[in-house]
């Protein structure tokens, strides 16, 4: 399944990932390798058929609402790429 | 035994009556790291003071008798998507470059209760993205049985360091057969337990409805030794089930009589089965036999649509989940200069690799608005007709045998210009990771190059018991790995 240069380049865009034309060239065909192969599902019946989203289908447990230790606070600020007494710092957003 | 020979229970013997201690093979281990890691590749990093810190203190429980398990002072690699207080955690991407973990994954915390001695951060694919260990960004890994060849992927440097006797045992994540298949391909054990089976918390997450934490070891009772640590609750993973159920041997029994096996024809009939790993899978299910077992034909009809089912559903996941790693809140940022938009789109565009860029496309492709219902939604309704084709088998049998990968390794770069035939790799493994079942690898024998064949073993929803017992029963038949430790 072939797609058009501009749907790749907009896909590009919606995941947020810089490209050029060369990108958009050899992704554009390994992509449509791919979708040609999924494609195989058209040929399945899912008349009926309810999609299974999760394997067990668990009931989620949640936990108390309590503070426990694993709040990272610091420690997590830290890990960003810059921050600046306990802020993490970003590019001006709003001229 | 040399140190590269010893099991976790052998050493567990050896520290016990103090033939060793923990800080001596601490030490070897090391030692053999520095030797042999600059042509495997199976390390991101070690951390030799503190491993030498949880070695020291290991020493001490065993001199005044207060060991806390068979895994106290026991050697263990992570796979790079584990969070280790402390330490880097990286998940083999350059985007998370400089990240340090700021607490213990529920993984984690549970081998330190049991006193293993947490030894480094172990290659893998980008984002665990990978069937051979080629989409590791920082360094390459390779089989340490033919270093032409790939020591299987994801969780390629964890089965790489274990067969290369650098650790005892270590963990990896399995999200279509990212543990089974390194581990078929470095002749071990691997399992992939039971969806919700062991805590995800605190692992780098890929596809949550997919991803489960397993080990690698040299032999099933190491295996079966390192999952009943690592199995039950926690109330920080919401799916974690709440049921503790470590798995144990039995002595007397020997035999297979009253297990049956079944074999699917999907599996045995399948175009791209290799005849050499045909012709081994058929002489250990003759093993099986011997040992009492009754072989069933079982269907799964479903099989064909299994890799374009879950390369749908992974993609999709992983494209949501891999929208965190903005620039903003962890490890590397470039394109400050140029606004957030800017930012957001040189960061991800230059530090993500192509394979996770293409899987990131992907999944937002088949997110999308027009393309949702088509792909994303349907490949759900065949994700139920998969777990309902494994639930009806296991009405028929207790246990499905078949192979783990199409094919014995493939050499580095065999498959690497191109994706699909790399996906379809994982044809075998994939479905189990769709249904949630439990199933392992284990070494079956070896092609006429000496390279490993894994067989797997599949159990349904919480069936680790069955699969450990069969395996250590067809182990103990006198085939695979065992063999060659003994030797």
């Amino acid at each position: 399944m072939a797609l058009e240069n501009h749907e790749i380049e907009n896909l590009f865009k919606l995941s947020k990932l810089e490209y050029d034309a060369d990108i958009v060239q050899e992704f554009g065909e390994k992509l449509a390798q791919v979708l040609g192969y999924v494609d195989l599902l058209s040929e399945v019946n899912v008349d009926g058929v309810e999609p299974l989203m999760h394997p067990s289908e668990l009931t989620l447990t949640m936990r108390t609402d309590v503070v426990d230790a694993t709040a990272v606070g610091r420690k997590g600020i830290e890990n960003s790429p810059a921050y600046v007494d306990g802020f993490i710092r970003v590019p001006k957003i709003v001229e | 035994m040399t140190i590269t020979n010893l099991t976790i229970s052998s050493c567990h013997t050896d520290f016990a009556s103090g033939a060793r201690r923990p800080s001596d093979v601490a030490q070897e281990m090391i030692s053999v790291i520095q030797q042999k890691d600059e042509q495997l590749g199976a390390f991101l990093s070690i951390d030799e003071k503190d491993i030498m810190r949880q070695a020291s203190e290991a020493d001490e429980r065993y001199a005044n008798g207060t060991q806390r398990s068979p895994l106290d002072g026991i050697p263990i690699g992570l796979k790079d998507n584990f969070l280790h207080k402390g330490q880097p955690c990286r998940a083999g991407s350059k985007i998370l470059d400089g990240f340090v973990s700021p607490y213990d994954g529920g993984a984690v915390r549970k081998l330190k209760e049991a006193g293993a001695i947490l030894t480094g951060r172990m290659n893998c694919d980008e984002f665990a993205m990978g069937s051979s260990n080629e989409n590791a960004a920082y360094r390459p890994c390779v089989n340490p049985i033919n270093a032409e060849y790939v020591p299987g992927g994801s969780s390629g440097g964890s089965a790489a360091g274990v067969a290369a006797g650098m650790v005892l045992g270590s963990l990896g994540t399995d999200t279509g057969g990212s543990i089974r298949l390194p581990a078929s391909f470095c002749g071990l054990v691997g399992l992939k337990p039971t969806y919700g089976r062991v805590s995800r918390f605190g692992v780098v997450a890929f596809a949550s409805s997919l991803d489960q934490v397993g080990p690698f070891a040299k032999t099933v009772d190491d295996c079966r030794l390192l999952y009943n640590h690592l199995q039950g609750f926690d109330a920080r993973d919401t799916t974690s089930r709440n049921i503790d159920e470590p798995v144990t041997f039995s002595e007397k029994e020997t035999g297979l009589k009253g297990v049956r096996v079944g074999v699917p024809k999907s599996f045995v009939e399948h175009d791209g089965l290799d005849d050499e790993v045909r012709a081994t899978l058929m002489y250990s299910l003759d093993v099986l036999k011997s040992l009492g077992a009754t072989i069933v034909d079982v269907d799964l009809p479903h099989l064909k649509y299994a890799v374009a089912t879950y390369y749908i559903i992974a993609t999709a996941e992983a494209a949501s989940n891999l929208a965190r790693y903005d620039g903003i809140r962890y490890g590397q940022r470039l394109g400050e200069t140029d606004g957030l938009e800017g930012l957001y789109r040189q960061t991800r565009g230059q530090l993500f690799g192509d394979e996770v860029k293409r899987r990131i496309l992907l999944g937002n492709y088949v997110l999308s608005a027009g393309y949702f219902d088509a792909y994303y939604r349907k490949a759900q309704k065949v994700r139920r007709l998969l777990a309902h084709d494994y639930a009806k088998a296991f009405e028929e049998c207790d246990v499905i045998f078949g192979p783990t990968s199409p094919t014995p390794p493939f050499k580095l770069g065999e498959k690497a210009a191109d994706p699909l035939a790399m996906y379809l790799s994982d044809i075998y493994t994939v479905t189990v990771n769709l249904a949630g079942n439990c199933a392992l690898s284990l070494n079956a024998g070896f092609s006429k190059d000496g390279l490993p064949i894994g067989m797997q073993l599949i159990g349904g929803l919480y069936q680790e018991s069955t699969i450990l017992n069969v395996a250590h029963r067809f182990e103990g038949a006198g085939l695979g790995r065992q063999q060659q430790i003994k030797s």
